[in-house]
């Protein structure tokens, strides 16, 4: 008893002492159109404490009774600066005007040393105002394809799908769009992302200190944020480009509320429909996206948000085969202030990516059917306790479908059968709870708890193998071979097939030297439980996903960095540089010559081992004056190891480490940007990074009069040529501002023939001769695009 | 299809250049290639044993491979194949080997490079269905895939009681007809995992015939391990050089080595069951 009212005076001494400050809470954003500004800062001069607007603009920070001097501030906009009498708790608004006049051209989003304050590390956000000016292949302005210019992230070559970060494949990205969960973000086989810059509002890439509130993925997050939508006035922009074009229209409805509708298609495949050559008429070659978002204020504490995006590839090939592929995700998400303290967001998620493949042999015609979709709830409680202790707390919930393939005649004349993969099912749930804790002046801390669980549900079917192993080594033969099934297990609807559960600890932590300098460390724990099947370095649009079961287990990874934050003192340089350190277990690789394709057990083709990544990061980034870019380098290496254990087979490269597709030991970017004055400013980028793994032959034999390239085994132990770029661009907006731009961009200025891939064959020249040949995707590509706003 | 090869086909839209690179190669060791048949024909219910050993050779090596010749090849131990006087590398049954037992065992002893090996293969004898009939079509022409002309098709009923393997020949004009890459010669394979059952009635031929061509279809019933031989083969020619592809691999049959000088053979050995069928197209 004693003990109790202990606590209850020790809670009542803190709110006393609590009510002595007063809250000062509100949105920021920006004036032209009201949209939130995501990362915006607030910050009390006279006592040196700040605050930084979460995804929805909000922020709130505690303030002592009396005056204060309150600076609003944002990238690129006028900071606007208030005296404020507290005496009570305060909600303002407040709206950043853009700050055009200024010949400065900051690229990277970054305020006053917020890398040096922030107690974000591994984390790297790109202003699509930015993106736009860099030249890209066609003109087609790419998000992914930006970001691979910054430490850290690449990608396996110029017509691989995906990006890869800090050594991890693809699908170890977590790639959102206002939440919403997109399984391929490529169009155009890997050459452009779907994401369309005009309905871009912000994006953020997480490498590492990933907070407590992502999971799923084990290498980085991708959390893109549409724009909401003009709160102020009607307004449309686009752009015309040679591979696509595209166009937004965003505006209010009614009070408090907006709307923001964005296209983008590419229309190659229409020029073609003017073709003499009925050959080329028939065949089609194209994407779109459709974006989607409407939002709205239902009194002053409610905010509803409507979140659409549909993309598509579609793809036909003369009458021997047609295929498409795209995502279909939609987001509804409510905002509700409890009080100028307490935020929450709840919201549902629907995702989902199918792909459609028509193959139309005579006789055989068939159409082959893919998907994944999953439904997910989620909500979560931001609490600005104190400018001590900002705590975050949710939850969520993901029921996953997975129709891994369906393949059926489409001609009544075809000799083909109905083959019908069993569909999957699976539950993924989350706790966490996180808080960032101010624990002195230079010390912060985020300290993060998040509690994963999966649970693979029937109606399936699952083998039981001799001795449990699905996959056994053959000495003999020196081949693995299918493990010998002793029975099977049928589990009905609903029923629990497997179940793991994980603790997922996140740290971070941020030690402030002085005003310019700062050390930072972080480490999480992650886990994955979804898996994109292939053994391809790149993935392709027809991949399928698959849940984890009793055999394919969940990917685990830890992560360690340390970091090191510098910011000149007149704020023209920032220096950042980081180290880590990435541990993986139950990484998959697959046997040799894996049959992958409409396989219901993949357990026959999986092999496990362990991972690890490790590197450098520098980036120089000079942020003021008319020439602005930076300077990015990485020396990492990623590899795995995988014995065979319980196979009885030596495993892959002997069991040996050898390195991933994706290991590129160094990777530099230049980028440079130069505003000569309104109406011209100029981009450069020049990229060099080591070649991709890639395997030799150690001789050559004839089977059948066929000459075969013959390969010892290990795996990845050569290498592609370096790989290096120069691209150019200049933008002219011949009105001075933005409402008109041309861009001219020459992509590989210098022509270099890049290699993408080398392999080994028989001359077509010269019967029984042998010959290497590099295959070169893009040349020189010279491009111009028109952008407008009205 | 595989979609490897799907996607492979649509990255070539936008593969801009080829280049023959001079590439510094470590070689591995000499290995024996076995191209290993047991024919039995559906007609005579009699098996022919034909057989070619090589060697593998450097990738940057002689155009056409060393034969193994002076080889000990037996069948079942007790049938002994001769090599071709003039055909070194090549070994040849005597007499007919009747079908009796379901299995059937390759011995070969050679020398490669002055060391001596000894490999042995087992496969397995699977019955062929008969083609129920070979007919021809005029086709006009389907842009860019096929030209006009006449394409031959064949008619059988896949057996639904087994899993069944194909292997397919064509000839045309005594010559293989399809090509695996430009210039290659190849046959292809079937397997009925999708069609079981079915009544198959397809095209055979990719280039369109014209008047007078002789066609022979050669169908052979294979055993999934063979069927799985020739899709790695496949495979490894056609989809593991492209850009982000899986990797290659060693590809081995089921030519095992008995003792420790050698690993195991390259090729494999087949026990096939063939039906034949010819059509002329009438002038």
């Amino acid at each position: 008893m004693k003990r109790n009212l202990l606590f209850l005076l020790l809670l009542f001494n803190t709110v006393i002492f609590a009510q002595d400050y007063f809250t000062l809470s509100g949105f920021i954003r920006e004036a032209e159109s009201s949209e939130d500004l995501i990362g915006a800062n607030v910050v009390c001069e006279n006592l040196k404490i700040g605050a930084t607007t979460n995804a929805y603009g909000f922020y709130s920070i505690r303030l002592p009774e009396g005056t204060h001097t309150i600076r609003y501030s944002f990238i690129g906009y006028v900071d606007q600066v208030f005296e404020l009498s507290v005496s009570e708790d305060k909600k303002r608004d407040v709206f950043l005007q853009n700050f055009v006049e200024q010949l400065t051209e900051v690229v990277l989003e970054d305020e006053a040393n917020l890398k040096v304050r922030s107690i974000e590390m591994s984390v790297n956000k790109l202003e699509t105002k930015a993106v736009k000016q860099l030249a890209a292949i066609g003109g087609e302005v790419d998000i992914i394809k930006s970001i691979q210019l910054l430490p850290g992230v690449t990608s396996v070559g110029e017509g691989a799908n995906g990006f890869n970060v800090r050594g991890g494949a693809a699908d170890e990205n977590l790639v959102l769009l206002d939440e919403m969960t997109l399984y391929n973000a490529s169009h155009l086989f890997g050459f452009f992302s779907v994401f369309n810059a005009d309905a871009i509002k912000d994006m953020k890439l997480y490498k590492g200190g990933i907070p407590a509130e992502y999971g799923s993925r084990v290498s980085s997050v991708l959390d893109v944020r549409q724009k909401e939508g003009n709160l102020n006035y009607t307004e449309a922009s686009g752009g015309i480009g040679l591979i696509s074009s595209r166009f937004m229209v965003e505006g209010p409805m009614w009070d408090e509320s907006s709307f923001m509708v964005a296209g983008r298609r590419s229309y190659g495949d229409l020029f073609l429909a003017f073709s003499k050559d009925s050959a080329l008429r028939d065949n089609k070659l194209y994407f779109y996206d459709l974006n989607m978002k409407v939002n709205t204020w239902l009194g002053k504490k409610d905010r509803l948000f409507l979140s659409s995006y549909m993309g598509r590839d579609a793809f036909k090939f003369g009458s021997l085969f047609a295929s498409s592929w795209g995502n279909e995700t939609i987001n509804l998400r409510w905002l509700h202030l409890f009080s100028d303290r307490t935020l929450s967001n709840l919201s549902y998620n629907f995702n989902d990516y199918d792909y459609l493949v028509s193959i139309l042999p005579e006789g055989f015609e068939f159409d082959w059917k893919s998907k994944i979709r999953n439904h997910q709830l989620e909500y979560d409680v931001s609490y600005y306790h104190s400018n001590e202790h900002q705590i975050k707390g949710g939850l969520s919930f993901n029921k996953y479908d997975f129709e891994p393939g369906l393949i059926a005649p489409a001609a009544d004349s075809s000799a083909i059968v109905t083959f019908d993969m069993r569909d999957k099912f699976a539950y993924e749930t989350a706790l966490f709870v996180q808080d960032e804790w101010k624990v002195s002046e230079r010390l912060l801390v985020k300290a993060g708890l998040r509690w994963s669980s999966f649970y693979r549900m029937g109606r399936d079917t699952i083998l039981v193998y001799d001795n449990n192993a699905p996959i056994t080594y053959d000495a003999s033969l020196a081949q693995y071979t299918n493990g010998a099934v002793v029975d099977s297990l049928f589990y009905d609807a609903n029923a629990l097939v497997k179940s793991y559960s994980n603790l997922e600890p996140r740290l971070s932590m941020r030690y402030q030297l002085d005003e310019s300098n700062s050390l930072k460390a972080s480490y999480q724990k992650m886990n994955q439980y979804m898996h994109l099947i292939t053994n391809a370095s790149s993935p392709t649009p027809l991949d399928i996903w698959a849940p984890s079961g009793p055999f394919i287990k969940p990917l685990k990874s830890q992560q360690y960095a340390l970091g090191y934050f510098y910011s000149s003192d007149n704020q023209m340089w920032d220096f950042t540089s980081e180290l880590y350190y990435k541990s993986l277990d139950n990484v998959t690789d697959y046997v040799d010559a894996a049959d992958l394709e409409f396989n219901n057990h993949l357990e026959t083709e999986i092999l496990y081992g362990k991972g690890r990544a490790y590197g450098l990061e520098l980036m120089v980034e000079k942020k003021l004056g008319r020439l602005t870019g930076w300077l990015s380098y990485t020396y990492a290496k990623t590899e795995s190891r995988v014995s065979g254990n319980g196979t009885g087979g030596p495993g892959i490269n002997l069991g040996k480490w050898y390195p991933n597709p994706q290991d590129k030991t160094h990777d530099l970017s230049l980028v440079a940007f130069y505003k000569l004055n309104n109406k011209w400013s100029f981009s450069s980028n020049f990229v060099y990074a080591t070649g991709i793994p890639t395997n030799y032959p150690e001789g050559k034999y004839e089977y059948e009069g066929i000459v075969v390239p013959h390969y010892s085994g290990s795996r990845n132990q050569e290498r592609l040529e370096n790989y290096h770029r120069l691209d150019f661009a200049a933008t002219l907006r011949p009105r001075g501002n933005d409402r008109r731009e041309w861009v001219f961009s020459i992509y590989n200025i210098y022509n270099r023939k890049n290699a993408s891939s080398l392999y080994f064959r028989e001359s077509e020249d010269f019967a029984g001769q042998t010959e290497a040949v590099k295959l070169s995707i893009f040349p020189i590509v010279p491009s111009v695009s028109y952008n407008f706003k009205f | 299809m595989k979609k490897a090869s799907i996607y492979s086909l649509i990255l070539i839209l936008f593969t801009s250049c080829e280049t023959v690179v001079e590439v510094d190669l470590n070689e591995g060791e000499k290995n024996l290639v076995v191209e290993s048949y047991l024919e039995f024909s559906r007609n005579t219910n009699k098996g022919y044993a034909h057989v070619y050993l090589s060697e593998s050779s450097a990738f940057y090596g002689n155009t056409s491979p060393n034969p193994v010749s002076n080889a000990v090849v037996t069948i079942n131990d007790i049938h002994t194949l001769v090599e071709v006087p003039d055909s070194l590398g090549y070994y040849v049954s005597q007499d007919s080997i009747p079908v009796g037992p379901s299995e059937f065992e390759l011995k070969i002893t050679a020398s490669i490079d002055g060391k001596e090996g000894e490999w042995s293969a087992t496969d397995a004898y699977t019955e062929i269905p008969n083609i129920d009939s070979i007919y021809y079509v005029y086709e006009p022409a389907s842009p860019p895939f096929q030209d006009e002309g006449f394409y031959a098709k064949i008619m059988l009923v896949d057996p639904v009681e087994v899993p069944n393997f194909y292997h397919l020949d064509v000839f045309i004009n005594d010559s293989l007809s399809f090509e695996l890459t430009p210039g290659t010669k190849r046959s292809s394979i079937l397997r009925d995992e999708y069609t079981n059952g079915s009544d198959l009635d397809f095209e055979v031929n990719d280039e369109p015939l014209q008047a007078g061509d002789h066609l022979e279809v050669r169908l052979s019933s294979i055993t999934e391990e063979v069927y799985f031989y020739y899709f790695n083969l496949y495979t490894l020619l056609t989809e593991t050089n492209g850009i982000g592809s899986p990797p290659p691999f060693p590809l081995y049959g089921n030519v095992v080595s008995d003792n420790v000088n050698f690993n195991n053979a390259l090729g494999n050995f087949q026990v096939r069951s063939t039906t034949v069928k010819e059509i002329t197209i009438d002038n």
